[in-house]
């Protein structure tokens, strides 16, 4: 399976299917005419190599890669590339990953940043020494292991082989504890529900505790890194961003994504391509673009991505900045959500001293819910009966 | 006093729109036309001939080169880029025209417009019936010395650009130039969007577009600029203009 999608402002939810394909052809129309164009993150997902079609998806993958970067400048860097094969115990096929990994670095401009992240999400239980080996040389600098067990000889020879970062994505809080003590990982990944501070009170107290002990900073939403990792050094430098793909070390990116019901944000357009394989494929063989649905961000979509951010990658709003910013009057802008935020004010999660609402610790593993108090449509889910906070 | 940035968006109000007795606030006449002791009232046979346009959509054209000449415009709101086409199609960016600017100026010694005008953005103007304002002018001086200021600035900018000046000074010099063009209407002098697509400013200034980007990530990182998407927010105001005095000056 493909990682979840991470929320993200404006939520997935709201984009409206039709004329996506050209207005993403647009978006980065106009992003290529920014004084300074971002630089790119290319997030891929590959389709399942089981599938009978596997051969040619690939070619599909190839021609998406190729009608995506004819739109693009060639003087914007690539910074960020994240490849996730949909193939929980397949093989990974080192000669698509070859041939991608070429494809991609003739098309576009990758930036030779030793701190740049190119990183290929791979099953431990299948893949082999020789082909961890490869990855280096095809350009990877970052490998996530998907599923568990992973062993402890793999994580070194892992690193040995050229791998800057390795990440590990853990089911549960226990299997989390023993990968931090036993392996080391620069990166944790906690998904499903543990990850999710919603479901299990006081569990995420203890399981932050713990991988704290283990000299684990918590960047939040189910995320931790050891201190000296790209995302710990970007979270600690303010330079964190939470996008399309969770959190990522370069912030101020164009995310382009490519592959069934991969996201891309554009400026102010998001837009996720086509879920369905059959759909994908029919785009991409008609030479179109698969970004079926999509949506140009307001300023009041802009503004609250903005305040989001702030949240999720500072853990603060900060308020003076965005009243500068965007010329509003904060407290009266956002008179309704401040009273969707004063439960957690009252329960000691934030602090509100004037210029900036801060986040406490013990608000940490509330994060999500604390931001969702800014999403004037998420509706009455922010607090579940089973989880409500406690004191 | 808290400034607009411009172009103002949905978040912030939009430029006073004058009505029958008051001029717009961007009018580019207003000032010249008040000098002279008359209000709007009192000019109704030049209000008659002030007509309002648009809205035109970002890409349409206001006139074309070779166009017959009979008005001139002012820019309401957004943004008009003039360009000429050589011989061999290759597009020559001559000016971007701020809301409160003239648009048709290069026209006047003609009966046929020498360029085209596009609207980079959703364009409001006002336009002006030319022979009815000229006669104007001649009877208003403070008028005709306006028209003739604004006639010169469009001169001074070709030969600035012509100069031997390197890339940081012409970008420093554009960004100075936007900044001290914004200020009179009110908008921020610090901080605004460039309305304007890459492209086109690095046509203008004759630089490759990838230049014009290098220069400002540069300026960026020596803390001089603040670039996001299009906005720039202008942090060492001095240093900018010590780089673009040459050019400013010429």
């Amino acid at each position: 399976m493909y990682r979840a999608v991470p929320d993200i402002y404006p939520p997935i939810s709201r984009l409206h299917s039709g004329s996506g394909e050209s207005e993403l052809r647009s978006a980065i129309g106009i992003s290529n005419d920014d004084p300074i164009p971002r630089r790119l993150a290319l997030a891929l997902r590959i389709p399942d190599a089981r599938d009978p079609e596997f051969n040619g998806d690939m070619a599909r993958v190839h021609r998406e890669v190729d009608l995506v970067s004819r739109l693009i400048d060639r003087d914007r860097e690539v910074v960020e590339l994240h490849v996730e094969f949909n193939a929980v115990g397949g093989q990974l096929h080192m000669e698509s990953v070859r041939d991608l990994s070429e494809a991609l670095r003739h098309q576009f401009h990758f930036s030779p940043d030793p701190a740049s992240e190119y990183s290929i999400t791979v099953d431990p239980r299948t893949i082999l020494p020789e082909q961890l080996e490869s990855l280096a040389p095809y350009g990877f600098n970052r490998i996530v292991f998907q599923e568990i067990p992973v062993e402890p000889a793999m994580v070194r020879f892992a690193r040995a082989c050229g791998m800057r970062s390795i990440c590990i994505v853990a089911a549960g809080a226990e299997e989390a504890i023993e990968c931090a003590q036993r392996l080391r990982p620069e990166r944790l990944t906690i998904e499903g529900p543990v990850g999710d501070a919603r479901a299990l009170p006081g569990q995420p107290h203890d399981l932050a505790n713990c991988l704290q002990v283990a000299e684990y900073l918590h960047l939040g939403l189910g995320h931790y890194a050891l201190p000296h990792d790209d995302l710990a050094t970007a979270f600690t430098g303010f330079k964190l961003e939470y996008g399309p793909r969770g959190f990522m070390a370069h912030a101020e990116c164009d995310v382009i994504g490519l592959g069934p019901g991969s996201i891309s944000r554009v400026g102010g357009y998001l837009s996720q391509n086509s879920e369905s394989c059959a759909a994908w494929r029919l785009e991409i063989d008609t030479g179109r673009l698969s970004a079926h649905r999509g949506l140009w961000l307001t300023c009041d979509d802009e503004l609250r991505a903005e305040l989001m951010q702030q949240l999720l990658c500072r853990r603060e709003i900060g308020i003076r900045e965005l009243e500068q910013h965007y010329a509003i009057d904060f407290r009266s802008y956002f008179a309704a959500d401040l009273s969707r935020l004063a439960p957690c004010l009252r329960l000691g999660m934030v602090r509100d001293s004037g210029d900036r609402i801060a986040v406490c610790s013990r608000g940490w593993p509330w994060l999500r819910n604390i931001a969702q108090c800014f999403d004037p449509g998420a509706g009455d889910g922010r607090w579940p009966q089973e989880a409500s906070p406690r004191h | 006093m808290s400034r607009t940035i411009f172009p103002p968006g949905s978040l912030t109000s939009i430029a006073d729109d004058g009505d029958e007795f008051r001029f717009c606030s961007t009018c580019a006449f207003s000032q010249a036309c008040l000098d002279e002791g008359m209000d709007k009232g009192a000019l109704r046979d030049l209000h008659i001939l002030v007509e309002h346009v648009g809205p035109f959509p970002a890409g349409a054209y206001v006139f074309r080169e070779g166009d017959h000449f009979d008005a001139i415009a002012a820019v309401r709101s957004g943004t008009v880029k003039t360009s000429r086409f050589d011989r061999d199609g290759h597009e020559q960016v001559l000016d971007f025209h701020l809301p409160g600017e003239i648009i048709g100026l290069s026209a006047i010694d003609g009966e046929r417009y020498p360029c085209n005008a596009v609207a980079l953005d959703r364009v409001q103007l006002c336009r002006f019936s030319f022979p009815k304002i000229a006669v104007l002018a001649t009877r208003l001086p403070g008028l005709q010395k306006q028209l003739f200021k604004l006639l010169s600035r469009g001169i001074s900018h070709a030969e600035q650009l012509s100069g031997d000046y390197s890339a940081d000074q012409r970008i420093a010099a554009f960004l100075i130039g936007i900044s001290r063009r914004l200020a009179p209407r009110g908008s921020s002098a610090d901080r605004f969007q460039l309305t304007m697509p890459r492209t086109d400013i690095a046509n203008y200034l004759r630089l490759a577009p990838e230049t014009v980007s290098r220069v400002l990530r540069r300026f960026q990182d020596d803390g001089s600029v603040r670039v996001h998407r299009r906005e720039v927010e202008l942090k060492d105001r001095v240093g900018l203009e010590a780089l673009a005095e040459a050019m400013l000056r010429a």
